[in-house]
C-alpha cells in the first residue's frame, strides 16, 4: 500500500468516527424522511392468525436531533384455548357476547373460535441533543383495538462519559390502559352461564396503569465490540385479567368436569382472577461484536415478578455478510417461563366449594410453566432500485408440561398443555 | 439476594468501564448501521408484541408495555 492509500485510508476512519458521535449513533444527518414499510404474517395452525402492516419513518436534523414516526396496522382473527382442560366427553362454552355458544369436542382442547379484532398503533419519538454529551428521547404511543385502549409516554435520558465509550441512559414511562371485554366483564371465580340465562356480566369499562423505570448502560469494550446493561422496574396496578379465560371445575377423584351449581352448561366453568397489582423486573445484557466482516447480536434477560413468574430468555443471532448488498441472519430464541403462583390448569369440586385455592386463580397457558423456542433465518438484500430490503421467517413453538404430576382420573389420558406451533413470515422495505 | 446480585453487578460494570474503549478515530467499525444496539427496530417492535402476546414477560431492553395480549 501507498502512503495515498494510508493517508486515504486514516481519513475514511477518521470521517466515519466523526459522524458516529457516541458508541449508540450511526446515522449522519440527511434531513430526508427514511421509509420503512414492513408486513408481517403471523399463524398459529388452526389458531390465531395476525396480518400487521407497519410503516415508520425518520428525519433526522442538521441539529442531530431524530424525529421517528410509526404507525401499525393488526387485523386478528382465529381461535384461542379459553382455560378450560379436555376432557372425555364434549364440552359446550357460551361465546364472550354472551350470543350463541361454541364446543369442543371429546378429548378436544376447547378453543374459543369467536376471536377478531384490529387494532392500530401510532408512536412517535424524538431525540434531541442537550448539549455534546447529553441528549433526551421523548417517546409517546396511542394503541386502539375493540376491547381495548392504551396511551402511554416516555422520556429517556442518555449521558456519554468516558471519552464517549461509555453511555448512561435513564427513562421513565407511563401507561394507561382501559378495557372494554366483549360482553362486559363478569364476576372474579363466578360461573360461566348459559347463553339461555340472563347474562351476569357487567357492561362496563376498567382500567390499568402501569409505571416504568428503565436504567441501562451501554459501553465500547474495543474496536469491534459493543455491549449493554440494563435494569428495568414496572409496577402495574389496576385490572390485570383476560376476561374471556375460564377454568374447569373436577371431580376430586375422576377428573372430570363436574356439573355447575347456577349455570345451564354441562360443565361447570369459573372466570379467571389476577391480583391487581403485579410488580415486574429484569435485568437485561446484550453484546455486538464484529467478527471477519460478520457480526454476531447475543442478549440474555432475567425477568421476575411477585406473581412468582420468573424467566429466562437467551437471543442469538449471527448476521453472516456476503457482500457489501447482502447478508444472511440465521436467529435462535430459548426462553423459560416458572409459572405464576395462581396458576393451575384446573381445581377440584371440594376446592371449588371451600374456597381453598386462594384469592386468585387463572388456567391462561401464558402463565403456566412454559418453553418457548424460535428459529429463524433472514434474508437481507438490496433491490435493483438501491433500496434495502429483508425478508424474515421464523418458527416459535411453546411447550409446557402436558402431562403434570396433579393430574386427576382421566386428566392423566388427556393433554392438559398442548404444543402451540407460530409461523412467522416479515418483508421490509425502506426507501 | 438477587439486589445484591444487582448492585454487585453495576458496581463492577461502571469500574469496569473506565478501562474499556477505543480512541475517537477508531470507531469505523462501531459507526456501521449493522453494528447498532438496535439494528432491526421493525423486527424487534414485531417481536415485542409477539412473545408479550404469548409469555408472560415483556421489556428488558426498552419499555415493556404496549398492549392488551387478551387471545
Amino acid at each position: 500500500m501507498n502512503k495515498f492509500n494510508k493517508i486515504a485510508g486514516l481519513l475514511t476512519t477518521a470521517t466515519g468516527s466523526l459522524l458516529a458521535t457516541s458508541a449508540t449513533q450511526a446515522n449522519e444527518a440527511t434531513e430526508e424522511w427514511d421509509v420503512d414499510v414492513a408486513v408481517l404474517v403471523y399463524s398459529e395452525p388452526d389458531r390465531v392468525s395476525a396480518l400487521e402492516p407497519a410503516i415508520s419513518a425518520k428525519k433526522t436534523y442538521d441539529d442531530e436531533s431524530v424525529l421517528n414516526l410509526k404507525l401499525v396496522l393488526d387485523s386478528l382473527t382465529g381461535a384461542s384455548h379459553n382455560g378450560a382442560t379436555a376432557t372425555d366427553s364434549a364440552q359446550t362454552f357460551t361465546r364472550p357476547s354472551g350470543n350463541g355458544s361454541y364446543s369442543a369436542q371429546t378429548n378436544e382442547t376447547p378453543l374459543d373460535d369467536t376471536f377478531r379484532d384490529t387494532r392500530v398503533s401510532f408512536s412517535a419519538g424524538y431525540e434531541m441533543p442537550v448539549d455534546r454529551l447529553n441528549r433526551v428521547i421523548f417517546g409517546a404511543n396511542v394503541s386502539n383495538e375493540y376491547d381495548f385502549f392504551s396511551m402511554s409516554g416516555s422520556a429517556t435520558w442518555l449521558k456519554d462519559i468516558n471519552q464517549r465509550n461509555t453511555t448512561l441512559s435513564a427513562g421513565v414511562s407511563v401507561e394507561y390502559d382501559t378495557i372494554k371485554p366483549v360482553g362486559g366483564f363478569a364476576d372474579p371465580l363466578s360461573e360461566m352461564l348459559g347463553n339461555d340465562q340472563a347474562s351476569n356480566k357487567e357492561d362496563t369499562t376498567d382500567n390499568r396503569v402501569m409505571s416504568e423505570l428503565l436504567l441501562g448502560i451501554t459501553q465500547v469494550v474495543d474496536r469491534n465490540t459493543l455491549m449493554q446493561f440494563n435494569y428495568g422496574f414496572a409496577l402495574s396496578d389496576g385490572y390485570h385479567n383476560d376476561p374471556y379465560k375460564i377454568i374447569s371445575v373436577v371431580d376430586d377423584t375422576t377428573g372430570e368436569t363436574v356439573a355447575p351449581t347456577t349455570s345451564t352448561l354441562a360443565g361447570r366453568y369459573l372466570y379467571e382472577n389476577r391480583p391487581d397489582t403485579r410488580n415486574k423486573q429484569s435485568l437485561y445484557g446484550k453484546v455486538k461484536r464484529f467478527v471477519s466482516g460478520d457480526v454476531v447480536d447475543v442478549s440474555y434477560r432475567y425477568m421476575w415478578d411477585d406473581w412468582d413468574v420468573v424467566s429466562h430468555t437467551l437471543d442469538f443471532r449471527y448476521r453472516f455478510n456476503l457482500t457489501n448488498n447482502q447478508y444472511i441472519e440465521p436467529h435462535v430464541r430459548y426462553y423459560s417461563q416458572q409459572a405464576a403462583e395462581f396458576y393451575r390448569h384446573s381445581i377440584t369440586e371440594s376446592e371449588a366449594n371451600t374456597q381453598s385455592y386462594g384469592d386468585y386463580l387463572s388456567a391462561d397457558y401464558r402463565l403456566g410453566d412454559m418453553i418457548g423456542t424460535t428459529l429463524g433465518l433472514k434474508w437481507g438484500f438490496v433491490t435493483p432500485g438501491g433500496h434495502k430490503s429483508s425478508v424474515r421467517l421464523e418458527y416459535y413453538q411453546q411447550t409446557g408440561d402436558s402431562n403434570p404430576d396433579d393430574a386427576i382420573g382421566i386428566q392423566q389420558s388427556q393433554n392438559l398443555y398442548p404444543d402451540v406451533d407460530a409461523y412467522i413470515f416479515q418483508y421490509n422495505y425502506e426507501f | 439476594m438477587k439486589n445484591l446480585l444487582l448492585v454487585a453487578l453495576v458496581v463492577s460494570t461502571v469500574t469496569g468501564c473506565s478501562q474499556m474503549g477505543v480512541k475517537p478515530w477508531e470507531r469505523d467499525i462501531l459507526a456501521r448501521e449493522d453494528m447498532a444496539l438496535q439494528s432491526d427496530p421493525m423486527d424487534a417492535a414485531f417481536d415485542d408484541h409477539i412473545y408479550f402476546s404469548k409469555e408472560a414477560s415483556s421489556g428488558g431492553q426498552s419499555f415493556g408495555g404496549g398492549g392488551c395480549g387478551c387471545n
